[in-house]
């Protein structure tokens, strides 16, 4: 009986891997993209590569209403179907935008797994100290605990000033 | 050693796989029957845009001529003359070179004013050039120079603050002065601070928080307290509005801003060269 579950369990576990590995991942992509339109967001990447398990992004301009906003240099997309994860690696702010927020991010992770699903999780590191929280789907929050130096705080005061000190770490939530 | 390989076990412990295979596939293939097949940004391709346009309602729905006023070179005062006992000290010169001249005697050092055509001891003033300017007396022309015999220093433009001038109530201002700004963003949050007015709910303009007095923005007419409403006819109704004007302005030969100053509505008008 064990031996027949396992063996389902052992189909199910492949059936995943093949449904993420024949998803056409750069047509859901496009979806993605005519989604993010009516948010007035448009991507523009130079490269976008189907790799079997992920779809990575290379050399990716991000635009809101036309403005380029920030250039990444690669974003990964990966999903298991229980946990999907989005790698942002190098973020450079658009130069209007550096006095807001760093002008250099060097890697953010997004994750969300199918075992706590109506959270999805944030980190994100950059020159002046790291930050990480969550984005809870139920009450429609974004909490962001920032171990930052006070040069940072002093830096980017016109979103600093809005920081809750929380301890160890500053707090920032926003209600969406 | 047994080396046969029993291909019909293999092969039966393989068909639920190639199945699971076939099947994602087939799930797969109809699902990117639904998914758009490229993509094309709709924003991208709209040419939004922040020309200026003026319109004369009175004599119908014509353009407007912007009149484009000279800029007016003010040269300060070096001291030489070929004529004898004659200094110049300033050129005003415009550029079809019409303008006066102030001169002095070397002696007494009293200065006089001419205009084109003006006598000053039966020398008649003729032409008037950026670093000299030519006289006639007896059908022969006299060649006065600004600067100094040495050339120890070049002419001085003299400028109404930096590169800004306010002619009627039209402000001229260069375009090095904008990408000085445009290039160097911080440059301008130091001289401006400004925060959004919101409205029920949404943005209708921007407010100047903090604008010190030898800010290039109060030079540009604006004030502490004016509220930014639109920038050539297109409103600022968000963040991304703003952004979009500071992304173009290095494009921009003409600009009106709109300001609420106090319960009335101020228009600021720039021509950038």
């Amino acid at each position: 009986m064990i031996k027949v579950i396992l063996k389902y369990i052992l189909y199910m576990i492949f059936f995943c891997y093949m449904l993420v590995v024949f998803l056409p991942k750069i047509n859901l992509y496009y979806l993605a993209l005519n989604k993010l339109e009516s948010y007035k967001i448009s991507l523009i990447s130079q490269k976008v590569n189907d790799n079997y398990l992920s779809l990575d992004l290379e050399d990716l301009s991000i635009n809101y209403d036309n403005i380029n906003v920030s250039k990444v240099k690669r974003v990964s997309i990966s999903t298991y179907l229980y946990n999907t994860s989005i790698n942002i690696k190098d973020i450079k702010a658009d130069d209007m935008l550096k006095n807001f927020i760093p002008e250099s991010i060097q890697e953010v992770e997004i994750f969300h797994t199918v075992l706590d699903p109506l959270k999805i999780k944030l980190k994100a590191s950059f020159k002046k100290g790291r930050a990480f929280g969550e984005v809870d789907l139920v009450n429609n929050t974004i909490v962001l605990n920032f171990d930052v130096t006070n040069t940072f705080m002093h830096q980017y005061k016109s979103i600093t000033r809005q920081f809750k000190k929380n301890g160890k770490y500053y707090t920032y939530e926003y209600k969406y | 050693m047994n080396t046969n390989i029993d291909f019909n076990n293999v092969l039966k412990k393989l068909i639920p796989f190639i199945g699971i295979v076939l099947f994602s596939m087939l799930l797969n293939t109809i699902l990117f029957f639904f998914l758009p097949k490229s993509y094309f940004s709709k924003t991208m391709s709209e040419n939004r845009t922040i020309d200026y346009k003026k319109y004369k309602i009175r004599e119908g729905f014509e353009e407007k001529k912007i009149v484009k006023k000279k800029l007016k070179k003010h040269i300060v005062k070096k001291e030489y003359a070929l004529i004898s006992n004659i200094l110049l000290n300033m050129i005003y010169q415009e550029e079809n070179q019409n303008g006066w001249i102030v001169i002095a005697e070397k002696s007494s050092r009293k200065t006089t004013i001419l205009g084109i055509n003006e006598l000053y001891k039966n020398y008649k003033l003729l032409k008037i050039f950026e670093n000299h300017v030519i006289f006639e007396k007896n059908n022969r022309e006299y060649k006065l120079l600004l600067n100094s015999e040495k050339q120890k220093t070049p002419y001085i433009v003299e400028k109404t603050g930096v590169s800004i001038e306010k002619i009627d109530d039209q402000y001229q201002l260069k375009r090095d002065l904008i990408n000085e700004y445009t290039q160097n963003s911080s440059k301008i949050w130091k001289e401006i601070s400004i925060k959004e007015t919101v409205t029920n709910g949404s943005i209708n303009g921007f407010k100047i928080t903090r604008i010190p007095q030898k800010s290039v923005f109060k030079k540009l007419g604006l004030r502490q307290g004016d509220i930014i409403k639109s920038v050539n006819n297109v409103k600022l109704k968000s963040y991304a509005d703003a952004f979009n004007i500071y992304k173009k302005i290095s494009k921009v030969k003409n600009m009106k801003f709109v300001v609420l100053r106090g319960n009335q509505e101020v228009e600021l008008e720039y021509e950038i060269k």
